[in-house]
């Protein structure tokens, strides 16, 4: 099976059914994605398949063959931080993170899609990436910060 | 190093753990390029770079305590915020060198400030003049007239040296009995909102979780234990499962199976493909019902435990003065983002045990007594945990892990799968409470309060202590002497119900239904005698617990109690948990017959605080927490077995139901060091509760509040 992954192109020998996730972390050694349930349900596994927010843990490793898959390891530049990341540590979003690698990419694909998001926007895009820290008012606002990061940018 | 990008600041690449990790992981010369360190202390090392790496007794699983904790070190030594690194560390020798009452490493009951504050500066201290003697020494100076400043020892003439070019020989003088103490009035850390230390790597896919934990040659297990509690496993057959490519084995234990193969996928898949007879055994009747009646019967129960009484007793009261009503609350899963996982690897000499644990003494015993090795040759390391909140303080998944890596003879990871992992919990208990108010000429003058029962000390050995007034006293916390209320006459009992249901302690534990039951009867009084909730309170306060008042009217402050937004309804809660008091005021609108809350506002006393916005954090994400509990989860049980498995039918709070939380500190540095990691919980589900009376004049009683308020059942 052959794709994208974070501008690499990379085969690997797993069954067709294998989720993404497991191809992620078990075969390519990217374990910044994160299993949670299994099921689409709590989005810790969030990761673009041709820029757009998908469920890896539900997602057959068949159906990205020849496509570009972007994880919480592609995101920043060679050096430094991706705008939203660094949006991220000036909100002091983490608590124990482990869901943060899905937030981040859910926060990505939004603000790709909705430069300028409202709190509506936000909750709708982000609803499915649960926290149980319940960090949520603070990714509210790394959001709103990465908005106005990526604005003055351009 | 695995997923530790370069481009990060050096403090970031070694934040939390990486230093275990650059000792386990790194071939010696690059260990070595990292610099070992020189121990000062227990607790500190400070290598000849300067990197000055802070031994965390308490584990970070999300509560900021590998900042905190470190705060109180580098204040007292007057460390180099910069050149600081914190690993959670566990061994006989570390746990030795603390001193002979600590017999076991326990990060829970929101302990970690309160009890390590003092132990933490004292070493700080140590270290510092350590080091100020090995200048001293080195320039032929009195040591009282040298200086530090940010990892840095000053001589009057101009000269310094930094920490790390006199760790070496400060590490080989004596500490000394009664180090100076910087006066905290010149405190430059403490006190201050330094960012967490993890912040970089959690944002990065960085930083490493026990799930995330790779040894080369290392297999990967899945497991599955009888859906029954305490069934054990009858006749396996698993050829369906042998054949799915990958699937090194099956392994078949006395009550659970386990498949074990290259990757977790076919494994996963191959527990699914088993088919398993199980032995049930006695607990195959259980379900909800039964537990409801167990303990509404619990209720009404002859010979109660009293743990408070004062004045008259309540079968004395007039029964014209008395108000009744029974309340309710669920058995509750910790559900952590990060499934259980642990990973072992058994070497002839050595056995090392990667787990994202609460209790990483339990996890060396059990390694010891698993492999036969001595306690000495066991090594626990505590990557970053996904989540605890209380649900890593057991040990099950790991003794599964080390029977398995016995069995197996080769490096190992155990990963539950969420739906194993919510249907072998340790639950919050199931509780109910009968509450009676004497109510006489519009005043409040007795409680009378029976929460009824399993106890989760039960589930602990030895079993000697359970007979113990403190034991007992445990599912009664809350109602007690921390209880801010003064009444003529008060009566606080507790039945026990024991149950086949794995019980554990919970964020917040017992405070998580006491607050909920007394917080909600306030409210129930003070609405049949026609007084505003706050007053209350206020009448109810007693000068002994004059913080409380503080609390309170910070928050009635902060939360504009009286004045909620046109269509919108307050409740109010107040309750001290762990050394700490948490008010907090919700508003809430009613949206086709539920409740939307918009607002929380909470106010918190912690006595001295190491770090605001940590605090701030954890009132925020403990509200958040309680609030997911009340609104929506809960466990059911059919059949001996529990009914929900996942997130769909597990319900937690999600983004799109989470209000923005402004908390407020009472500055109080002369009281004692409170807890903060479970504090924001207890008040939230009454204060929705109290705010929904207002909206609707309905009252719920038993959690959580959308199936009661869909049900009618309120």
């Amino acid at each position: 099976m052959k794709f994208t992954v974070n501008g690499k192109a990379v085969e690997v020998s797993a069954t067709p059914d294998t989720p993404l996730l497991w191809v992620l972390r078990d075969h390519l050694d990217l374990t910044g994605t994160k299993f949670g349930c299994g099921l689409a349900q709590c989005g810790a596994c969030t990761v673009h398949l041709d820029g757009r927010a998908i469920r890896s843990c539900v997602t057959p490793v068949v159906e990205v063959q020849g496509r570009t898959v972007r994880t919480i390891e592609g995101l920043a530049p060679e050096q430094g931080l991706h705008p939203v990341q660094t949006a991220w540590i000036e909100a002091g979003a983490p608590q124990c993170g482990y869901c943060q690698s899905g937030q981040i990419m859910s926060a990505v694909a939004l603000l790709a899609a909705v430069p300028d998001p409202t709190d509506a926007d936000i909750d709708a895009a982000l609803s499915p990436n649960l926290c149980r820290c319940a960090t949520y008012p603070r990714i509210r606002d790394a959001v709103h910060r990465a908005a106005a990061r990526m604005r003055d940018a351009r | 190093m695995r997923s530790s990008p370069q481009s990060l600041s050096r403090r970031g690449f070694l934040a939390g753990l990486g230093v275990l990790l650059v000792a386990v992981h790194l071939p010696p010369a690059e260990a070595a390029a990292v610099g070992s360190p020189s121990p000062l202390s227990a607790f500190v090392g400070i290598a000849a770079d300067g990197t000055t790496t802070i031994l965390s007794p308490s584990s970070e699983m999300g509560q900021g305590v590998c900042t905190a904790l470190a705060q109180l070190l580098a204040e007292e030594l007057d460390a180099d915020w910069s050149l600081v690194r914190v690993v959670t560390t566990e061994g006989p020798e570390f746990r030795r060198s603390l001193g002979p009452g600590y017999t076991m490493q326990v990060t829970g009951g929101s302990t970690s400030v309160p009890v390590w504050s003092e132990p933490l500066r004292a070493a700080g201290a140590s270290a510092r003049d350590r080091l100020v003697r090995a200048a001293a020494a080195r320039w032929g100076a009195p040591a009282a007239s040298l200086t530090t400043d940010a990892g840095v020892v000053h001589h009057p003439d101009g000269r310094s040296a930094t920490y790390g070019e006199l760790a070496l020989e400060a590490s080989k003088l004596r500490a000394s009995r009664n180090p100076p103490r910087k006066p905290r009035t010149v405190d430059r850390l403490v006190g201050t909102s330094v960012p967490r230390n993890d912040l970089v790597a959690k944002v990065t896919g960085a930083a490493t979780f026990g799930v995330d934990i790779r040894i080369p040659g290392m297999l990967r297990a899945c497991s599955v234990a009888c859906p029954v509690f305490g069934g054990r496993v009858g006749a396996v057959e698993d050829a369906a499962a042998r054949a799915i490519p990958g699937v090194r084995d099956v392994l078949v234990f006395e009550d659970f199976v386990a498949v074990v193969a290259d990757t977790w996928w076919p494994a996963k898949r191959a527990v699914e493909a088993l088919k398993i007879t199980w032995e049930e055994g006695a607990n195959a009747g259980l379900d909800s019902a039964g537990v409801s009646a167990a303990l509404r019967a619990g209720l009404d129960a002859e010979r109660p435990f009293v743990g408070r009484s004062e004045g008259r007793s309540p079968a004395l009261w007039p029964a014209e003065e008395v108000l009744s009503a029974d309340y309710e609350v669920p058995y509750l899963d910790h559900a952590p983002m990060e499934p259980l996982n642990c990973t072992v690897h058994i070497q002839p000499d050595r056995c090392d045990v990667w787990v994202g644990t609460q209790v990483q003494t339990m996890v060396l015993q059990a390694a010891a007594k698993a492999t036969g090795l001595r306690e000495e040759q066991v090594f626990v390391h505590t990557p970053y945990l996904g989540g605890g909140f209380g649900r890593r303080g057991n040990n099950d998944w790991v003794e599964q892990a080390l029977a398995i890596a016995v069995r197996l003879q080769k490096p190992v990871q155990l990963l539950w799968t969420r739906e194993e992992g919510i249907r072998h919990g340790f639950y919050r208990p199931a509780f109910a409470g009968r509450l009676r108010a004497r109510v006489a000429a519009g005043e409040v003058r007795g409680l009378h309060v029976r929460v009824a029962g399993d106890n989760i000390l039960h589930r602990y050995r030895p079993r000697l202590l359970q007979g113990l007034p403190l034991a007992k006293a445990l599912p009664m916390e809350g109602l007690l002497e921390s209880s801010p209320y003064g009444f003529d006459d008060v009566r606080m009992e507790g039945v026990l119900v024991d149950l086949p249901v794995p019980i554990g302690f919970w964020r917040s534990v017992s405070h998580s239904y006491t607050a909920f039951f007394v917080e909600s009867f306030l409210d129930e009084v003070a609405a049949k005698i026609g007084v505003d909730s706050v007053a209350l309170r206020r009448g109810l306060i007693r000068d002994s617990h004059a913080r409380f008042r503080a609390v309170l009217e910070l928050a009635v402050e902060k939360g504009a109690w009286g004045k909620p937004e046109a269509g919108r309804f307050q409740g109010v809660a107040l309750h001290e948990s762990f050394g700490s008091i948490c008010a907090q005021v919700v508003e809430l609108s009613m949206v086709g017959g539920l409740p939307k809350v918009h607002r929380i506002t909470a106010a918190v006393d912690c006595g001295p605080v190491v770090n605001p916005d940590l605090v701030r954090a954890q009132i925020m994400g403990g509200a958040l927490f309680g609030l997911s509990e009340a609104l929506g989860a809960r466990l059911d049980f059919k059949a001996g077995r529990v009914v929900q498995g996942n997130f769909h039918d597990y319900p937690l709070l999600r983004m799109k139901d989470a209000p923005n939380v402004e908390v407020h500190i009472v500055e109080n540095p002369t009281a004692p060091v409170g807890g903060i990691g479970e504090i924001g919980t207890p008040p939230i589900a009454p204060a929705v509760c109290n705010a929904i009376f207002a909206a609707t004049g309905r009252r719920v009683r038993s959690l959580p509040i959308l199936p009661a308020l869909a049900g009618g059942k309120a």
